[in-house]
């Protein structure tokens, strides 16, 4: 399947300081496209970036692998919502729809009904934007960002401010959006919804990126293995050296008793069979499945080095 | 640029300001008014012609009250998009910046010249209800008026570049209203018959077929070719500045 969208080393510098270094991203038709990072990772310049409200220093944006700046009408194919719902409050849902219909030149009138219903703000639709509640707002944005039916939604911070209701609509509405087979960015800090919604994943930090896959492929690969022993400390010596022996670079530590290896869960049965053989005894071995949560911290904390040794695992 | 334009006048009848600017414009034909019921009171021999009537209030529109609702319209058409948020939303829309930037000049040129024009409208109906005398100098005011207009739209480009640049309303308006202020103090001086905050009355006046003696240099088209040329060559160093800047509002 060709890429809808893909970003090739992009970099941009302010002012001599460099906050993107070379971010390579691959967007696929019907990906829900996760962008993760801590504040200040460059998640927000990345994304202006690609939405042409930021020039870019260096690298490439290709659409449906064309450039996109040579696009003749590019953003006719891709839709927004970037950090708050930019909306004019005098103005009600309705006029703000045709507004922004004249804007972006949709021709075809009963598009508005069309959204109005899909975002389901038919009976407020007549009402001014400065009386809506800010979930309102953020969908009437989301209807004014698929006004031309884009191929692409790139949504920055869309649960911003929302109630845990809000949030939960925000999702279902992501989903229906998925099912009828739109492609999203979504950028948020709320790990547990990107986990909910996202089936690709990136991840930057400090500007560059630390780990791009499909978000069960990267969980997959950062299962923990957790074993139990009445002999804790010796069989945290044998796993560390026979991990050593076989070139596995997974950290082990002891943890409440029990031996726990990070990033290591595909050869447990290996592992447990040379244990035994070795003379050790395990009473449980378990397999502890990643959270987003988890995986997010272990890319994030650690600077530059953590990064480099990290950014070696994405698949 | 004529969906700009389109949106811009959707948004601006939609709003309270252009009731605002009605009324900010109604100004200097009120003020005759008041000062025709003056003179009336003073002197009931006193007897006004459409003749008089028209230059007194081109006057105070091209010293004052239109470089005035210029500066405000001109500002307010990118400030509001910046403290609402949407510049970004125009910007990824199939809009592209020149067009932004052209659509929202023309708007603001042709939605101030129609005000121009409405005050000329409103300053004849006073006169009228007055008991003007003559005939209504329709052709002397259409010149005055394009006259006026066109130099004003000079000063369109550099209220944009500043509120794009320093995105809150005061500024601009605050540049304009000192321009402005300085214009009318020096408006009499043919120094400042290019000056671009306001219209001149050595202008004003030479459109109006005035004697403004041999002191005025070149000719009425070479002043309006100047103040053209300030206006094209703003807009382009403007529509220039702004493809390269990174608009982060």
């Amino acid at each position: 399947m060709k890429p809808l969208l893909e970003v090739k080393r992009l970099s941009k510098t302010y002012d001599g300081r460099q906050v993107v270094h070379d971010l390579d991203m691959t967007i696929y038709p019907g990906d829900i496209y996760g962008f993760l990072g801590p504040n200040g990772a460059g998640k927000t310049t990345t994304i202006r970036m690609i939405l042409g409200l930021i020039q870019k220093s260096s690298g490439e944006i290709l659409f449906a692998g064309k450039p996109l700046h040579l696009l003749a009408d590019p953003y006719a194919q891709i839709g927004c919502l970037v950090e708050s719902p930019g909306l004019y409050h005098n103005l009600t849902g309705r006029q703000n729809l045709v507004l922004f219909q004249k804007l972006r030149k949709v021709k075809n009138s009963a598009r508005i009904e069309e959204l109005l219903e899909m975002v389901d703000l038919q009976s407020a639709a007549d009402r001014k934007v400065k009386d809506y509640s800010l979930g309102m707002k953020q969908r009437l944005a989301i209807a004014i960002a698929r006004l031309p039916n884009p191929r692409l939604l790139i949504l920055h911070e869309p649960t911003n401010g929302l109630d845990p209701a809000g949030i939960s609509e925000m999702r279902t509405f992501l989903k229906k959006l998925s099912e009828q087979g739109m492609t999203i960015l979504i950028s948020s800090h709320l790990l547990d919804e990107i986990e909910k919604v996202a089936t690709r994943l990136c991840i930057i930090n400090q500007g560059r990126q630390v780990a791009e896959a499909p978000l069960d492929q990267l969980l997959h690969t950062h299962r923990d293995l957790e074993l139990v022993s009445p002999k804790p400390e010796a069989l945290y010596k044998f796993v560390t050296d026979w991990l050593q022996m076989r070139g596995h670079t997974a950290l082990t530590r002891l943890v409440d008793g029990n031996v726990l290896i990070e990033g290591f869960s595909d050869d447990s049965a290996l592992l447990n069979t040379a244990a035994i053989q070795s003379g050790h005894s395990i009473s449980e071995l378990r397999i502890k499945t990643s959270r987003l949560e988890d995986m997010f911290f272990t890319f994030t904390e650690g600077g530059d080095n953590h990064v480099g040794r990290l950014a070696s695992r994405s698949v | 640029m004529w969906a700009v334009w389109q949106a811009e006048a959707y948004k601006y009848f939609k709003s309270k300001l252009w009731w605002g600017t009605l009324l900010l414009i109604s100004v200097p034909p009120l003020l005759n008014l008041i000062l025709w019921i003056e003179h009336i009171s003073r002197n009931p021999d006193f007897v006004l012609t459409y003749a008089e009537a028209m230059p007194q209030n081109q006057t105070i529109t091209a010293l004052l009250f239109g470089p005035l609702v210029l500066c405000l319209l001109s500002t307010l058409s990118i400030t509001s998009e910046v403290q609402h948020g949407t510049l970004r939303y125009v910007l990824t829309s199939q809009i592209k910046r020149w067009e932004l930037l052209l659509g929202k000049a023309l708007w603001v040129f042709g939605w101030n010249s129609l005000l121009l024009l409405f005050a000329n409208l409103v300053n004849f109906l006073f006169a009228f209800a007055i008991g003007a005398t003559g005939s209504v100098p329709i052709a002397d005011t259409l010149v005055s008026w394009l006259i006026i207009s066109a130099s004003l739209a000079a000063m369109i480009p550099v209220y944009l570049l500043i509120s794009l640049w320093i995105p809150n309303f005061f500024v601009p308006v605050g540049f304009g209203l000192i321009g402005t202020f300085v214009g009318l103090i020096l408006s009499s001086s043919k120094y400042i018959t290019v000056y671009p905050f306001t219209v001149s009355v050595v202008l004003v006046s030479k459109a109006l077929g005035e004697d403004v003696g041999q002191e005025l240099l070149g000719t009425l088209p070479l002043w309006i070719g100047i103040l053209s040329g300030i206006g094209i060559i703003g807009m382009i160093l403007t529509a220039v500045l702004f493809q390269r800047k990174d608009v982060t509002a």
